[in-house]
């Protein structure tokens, strides 16, 4: 529960001062949230070094909130409706794009510089 | 000879179709036009717009430099009548445009219900850019907004409307939120987060009548006679499809523009696309009307390859497919996922709508919770028919696969009925078994 919280706050950044401070990852009061949140931050920070971000176009309504938020003004929509690899361009794989598209359209995807354990979302 | 296309409707359907048609046929005249004088913009991207998530100029996806580049050209009118055996189509301002196919791409506009005040200054819908900036401009000056309706649109106004300010009532006819596609949990998380937002939630509660004071809206009354001070009345009861043009022209009508799989109307040489059209199942006999961005863009694609003389079909339907943010919960819905109660807050199929959503009462649903996700699987013996995902979404893609590609779950099926842990594992073994497939 409290994992999937701070989670959710994480995908919205632009949500202001929210009711829940940000939750320490080592909280020792809560045991059983905090192998999810450790996991979950493993996952990231892999994704981040070793991802690259795809996009499931048939989800996108070309918004455009993933372009606008780009720090390095890439057309994240245009790539996606052109179906062009956003890995193509200078992409840092900040996760900008994927945290903010209010779709799900974009997604981090492991490269082959790891092997895949499974799935995106880890091992449980 | 160069063949003349004419597309009535710059949305996602015209444009589409416009690009499919030059990808088909190289020297064709393609002539886009459309009553909105802006270049073509995300309609669903407006709801972002309105939170300020985004800036307007963010919005205009397609610029028209990429017509240009296409050798394709977008006018600027409102098309008053077609005259379909001289292939002749005469525009409001009396000009004329000749044309040897033609798309009517023309989409459905918002409902307002014969309620006394609905003509008052400050009384908002959401179609259209020139809408939203409205919604914009009366939210500055307005301090107190009522809404109305239901379906996505009704929420994104009530969050639009929050989220500049204004102190924000959303009357709900029934004791839910969109309960014809809801189930009680689903509509009680929207409804939380609505409230947490800061929207003030009135359930079985029905307007009346609008008040205005010098032709603007001042307040409304309820069915149970309380009055409600506002500034702002947005109505989100559901949309029509604008038929004027094809009842003009002599097309077989119903909600919606009849026609085949393959997108021709019952005039020769004359199309539907996107939300205007109602489409026949040859296989089932029956039409369906879908109000999806997805849909229109496929549709676009269809209606366009068989204009350019190809053989395309919509059939068999996919199974319907949004993914939106309803109060700020991502939610996906896939196929028929009937929430089993009737609502009354819409009157005609909304934006993100799709009636098949309303089908497959017949499945066994069963629902799992995990922290703030929500999963809920309508199920039948041998296939998953419909799925609601709300919160995390690394499950709806698959599932997407899996509902689409009409996918055997019988050695599964008992897993998923457990909770989100088995179903993640057995929706695995079931995509393994087709394809490769990463989930």
């Amino acid at each position: 529960m409290f994992g999937i919280r701070a989670s959710a706050n994480r995908t919205q950044p632009d949500g202001g001062a929210g009711p829940s401070a940000p939750v320490l990852p080592a909280a020792p009061t809560a045991p059983i949230a905090s192998p999810t949140l450790l996991a979950r931050d493993v996952i990231k920070r892999r994704a981040m070094v070793s991802g690259r971000v795809v996009a499931d176009a048939v989800r996108c309504v070309e918004c455009g909130i993933c372009t606008y938020n780009c720090p390095l003004g890439i057309d994240v929509r245009k790539h996606v409706r052109q179906a062009v690899p956003i890995s193509d361009h200078a992409c840092l794989t900040c996760g900008e794009c994927v945290a903010r598209c209010p779709r799900g359209t974009l997604r981090f995807e492991e490269s082959s510089v790891f092997t895949v354990d499974g799935g995106g979302g880890g091992k449980r | 000879m160069t063949t003349r296309y004419l597309i009535v409707g710059n949305g996602a359907a015209g444009a589409t179709a416009a690009q499919t048609i030059r990808e088909h046929d190289a020297s064709g005249e393609i002539q886009i036009v459309g009553a909105e004088k802006h270049a073509f913009y995300s309609r669903p991207g407006l709801a972002y717009y309105l939170t300020g998530q985004m800036p307007e100029g963010g919005l205009f996806s397609r610029p028209d430099k990429e017509l240009e580049r296409a050798h394709s050209t977008r006018t600027v009118g409102r098309v008053a009548s077609v005259d379909p055996r001289a292939h002749r189509a005469e525009l409001a301002d009396g000009r004329v445009l000749r044309y040897d196919r033609l798309l009517l791409g023309v989409g459905a506009t918002a409902v307002r219900p014969e309620i006394e005040g609905m003509g008052l200054e400050g009384v908002v819908t959401l179609d259209s850019l020139d809408d939203a900036r409205a919604i914009l401009k009366v939210a500055k000056k307005g301090r107190r907004a009522v809404v109305v309706g239901g379906g996505i649109t009704a929420v994104e106004l009530a969050e639009g409307l929050v989220a500049n300010g204004v102190t924000t009532h959303y009357l709900m006819r029934g004791d839910r939120y969109w309960a014809s596609v809801l189930d009680e949990r689903e509509s009680g998380l929207v409804e939380e987060r609505l409230e947490h937002d800061g929207v003030v939630l009135h359930r079985n509660t029905e307007l009346a009548r609008v008040i205005g004071h010098k032709h603007k809206v001042s307040a409304i009354e309820t069915k149970d006679g309380e009055r409600i001070e506002a500034d702002i009345l947005g109505v989100a009861v559901g949309t029509q499809v604008r038929l004027e043009l094809a009842k003009g022209i002599g097309l077989e009508t119903g909600r919606g523009i009849f026609t085949d799989d393959g997108l021709a109307t019952t005039e020769l040489d004359v199309f539907a696309a996107g939300d205007a059209a109602e489409v026949l199942d040859p296989v089932t006999g029956r039409r369906g009307i879908d109000s999806l961005w997805s849909v229109a863009i496929a549709q676009g694609r269809i209606a366009g390859i068989n204009m350019a003389g190809g053989s395309a079909s919509c059939m068999p339907r996919p199974a319907p497919f949004n993914v939106t943010k309803l109060g700020g919960v991502t939610t996906t819905l896939i196929g028929a996922v009937g929430g089993g109660g009737r609502d009354g807050d819409l009157v005609a199929l909304a934006r993100g709508d799709s009636n098949a959503w309303r089908d497959g009462l017949d499945g066994f649903a069963v629902a799992s919770d995990s922290g703030a996700n929500h999963l809920r699987l309508i199920l039948s013996e041998d296939r998953i028919l419909g799925a609601v995902v709300m919160g995390d979404q690394s499950l709806s893609r698959p599932l997407l696969s899996v509902i689409r590609d009409r996918l055997d779950i019988r050695d599964v099926r008992d897993r998923l009925l457990m909770g989100q842990a088995e179903v993640r594992e057995a929706i695995a073994t079931v995509l393994e078994r087709t394809v490769s497939y990463a989930l």
